[in-house]
């Protein structure tokens, strides 16, 4: 079983929260350190990898330099998005693939049988390498001068940009560098094998002292990530198509992979549909609850109203309210709007603003930077 | 940075008990590597392996040795090699290789009661007739995923995810437990 720690308490915090936000706060304005280990790795090798790939992913991935990273889109072959994640590109021949927790084994057993069933004659190789490799996130506007320290490549923005990837060493042991961020900071992931992952993040923290550096937990994780507006298990709930997470244009119409042709339905592309926005409450004190439906004001309070649901909450201690993301009818069309979040469950009906999922950092110029 | 260097730990430590007459271990000094063959490539692989490791391709359910090495066949187009970590692996001109050593811990079984306790947790039939000496399958023990290799009469290694090594080696212990 996989254990992560939550949040890192420190002396003097009364709950939960006040470790959560200090943890948000000091890897947002210096550098914080996260395990991510348990994200699914899977090894994938061949001649035809590339192009095995590009018909697993929604989106392109045909043409992938060596030495970048690709955000990918997986559907399943019902056109539904399934998984996402980041695949590395190592050299022409040998790709690596990070998948969601959750979804790690499924993903894997999901290519297999593409591999080995659907098309036997491409030369493409699978194997997990989850729990080969023990993985940190460096994020922050520290990060970069603090990973300096720690691996033996040049790592400035010129040489080492936004979504590129190398083998490098850490303290002098073989490693593996991206520059991937899903807290929406400046950010890095350092990979070393899992034998070398106690002793590493010793070493990080150690490092890490100069930089006032903070080790974060997965609430931190999550309400970062809500700032951000990137999506998780609750918005890929396996209900979810890639025109209501906003990713439409992330399903090639160019080519035929995994789920791109049931994607097509009309039905899957209503410009009425369900879109992922963001929520704020409009009595600012107030807080959001996941699980909440979306009702327009004035309407009654019954399923025949239902205008969608709040997927995944948080306190942003950068804006200083409670934030959400959640699948609202026609969401982009209505920034600005005020809706009722209802939830008869906990008895509570909170006013909200429709605004967009990106709360923080919208043009996404700290992790470019 | 100088001064840091990192330390390599195992899943479980090198921990080592002695219950109902066998020997328990973790293996921690094997490497793991795994070799997948090119499409249509099975010929020249097959002459790497015995050249650079000297190792015969192995056929389903029986791995092959060498002095520093041993072969499973885990699927038609992978070979699984666990090796002493001091050997170079090189035969990446014929093979796509993946570094494995993390992904699992090791665990090996000796005694004469070795067999009744994996009884208990292993569907496997493992009479000597039906899993004899060199022998390797993939299996499921407890629910947990697991790789069996009968290296010896009464002996055996076990190979399970390392991020699940504590409760694999629960599984094993309590069912030495239950043969004692």
């Amino acid at each position: 079983m996989w254990l992560r720690a939550q949040w890192f308490k420190r002396d003097g915090e009364k709950g939960w929260r006040d470790s959560v936000d200090r943890e948000v706060e000091m890897t947002r304005s210096g550098v914080g350190v996260c395990d991510v280990t348990t994200l699914g790795k899977i090894d994938i090798q061949g001649r035809d990898a590339a192009e095995f790939l590009n018909r697993i992913y929604s989106n392109p991935f045909l043409k992938v330099p060596v030495g970048k990273v690709r955000y990918g889109l997986m559907l399943r072959d019902d056109g539904v998005a399934y998984d996402d994640g980041t695949t590395a590109r190592l050299s022409d021949t040998h790709f690596v693939m990070t998948t969601t927790t959750a979804n790690a084994v499924t993903v894997l057993r999901n290519m297999e049988f593409a591999r080995q069933c659907l098309w036997p004659d491409l030369d493409v190789h699978l194997i997990s390498t989850t729990d080969g490799w023990a993985q940190y996130a460096i994020a922050g506007p520290k990060s970069r001068e603090m990973l300096q320290k720690v691996v033996d490549i040049d790592i400035s923005n010129e040489a080492f940009p936004f979504m590129a990837c190398s083998a490098c060493t850490a303290f002098g042991t073989p490693a593996r560098l991206f520059r991937i961020s899903f807290s929406g900071e400046l950010a890095y992931e350092l990979a070393v094998p899992s034998r070398y992952g106690d002793s590493l993040i010793r070493a990080l923290m150690q490092v890490g002292q100069a930089f006032n550096a903070v080790p974060y937990g997965t609430e931190a994780l999550g309400v970062m990530r809500i700032e951000k507006g990137h999506a998780a298990g609750n918005e890929l709930n396996g209900q979810t198509t890639a025109a209501m997470l906003g990713m439409a244009g992330m399903v090639s119409q160019k080519k035929d992979a995994f789920g791109t042709r049931l994607s097509q339905r009309p039905d899957m592309n209503r410009d009425d549909d369900l879109r992922l926005v963001g929520f704020k409450p409009v009595n600012r004190q107030a807080k959001l609850d996941a699980g909440a439906h979306f009702l327009t004001q004035g309407s009654a309070q019954d399923m025949a109203n239902d205008q969608g649901w709040m997927t995944s909450v948080a306190y942003s201690p950068e804006l200083g309210h409670s934030i959400g993301i959640g699948f609202l009818k026609r969401g982009r069309e209505r920034m600005g709007e005020h809706v009722h979040a209802y939830d008869p469950i906990r008895g509570k009906d909170t006013l909200v603003e429709v605004c967009s999922a990106h709360h923080v950092d919208p043009e996404g110029d700290r992790q470019r930077g | 940075m100088a001064d840091i260097v990192l330390c390599a730990t195992s899943p479980l430590g090198g921990r080592q008990v002695t219950l109902a007459g066998c020997d328990l271990r973790e293996v921690d000094n094997v490497a793991l590597t795994s070799l997948a063959v090119p499409l249509g490539n099975d010929k020249a692989f097959a002459k790497t392996l015995k050249d650079k490791l000297g190792l015969a391709r192995p056929e389903s359910r029986i791995s092959t040795t060498s002095k520093t090495a041993r072969a499973l066949s885990l699927t038609p187009d992978q070979v699984l090699v666990l090796h002493d970590p001091a050997l170079t692996i090189d035969v990446t001109s014929q093979a796509y290789t993946t570094d494995q050593t993390g992904n699992w811990c090791i665990l090996e079984l000796s005694g004469p009661n070795a067999r009744d306790a994996l009884s208990r947790i292993c569907p496997l039939d493992l009479d000597p007739s039906a899993f004899p000496v060199d022998a390797s399958a993939r299996t499921v023990m407890e629910h947990l995923g697991a790789i069996i290799i009968c290296i010896g009469k009464d002996s055996y290694l076990l190979l399970s995810a390392s991020s699940s090594a504590e409760s694999f080696w629960h599984a094993v212990e309590v069912s030495l437990h239950n043969v004692a």
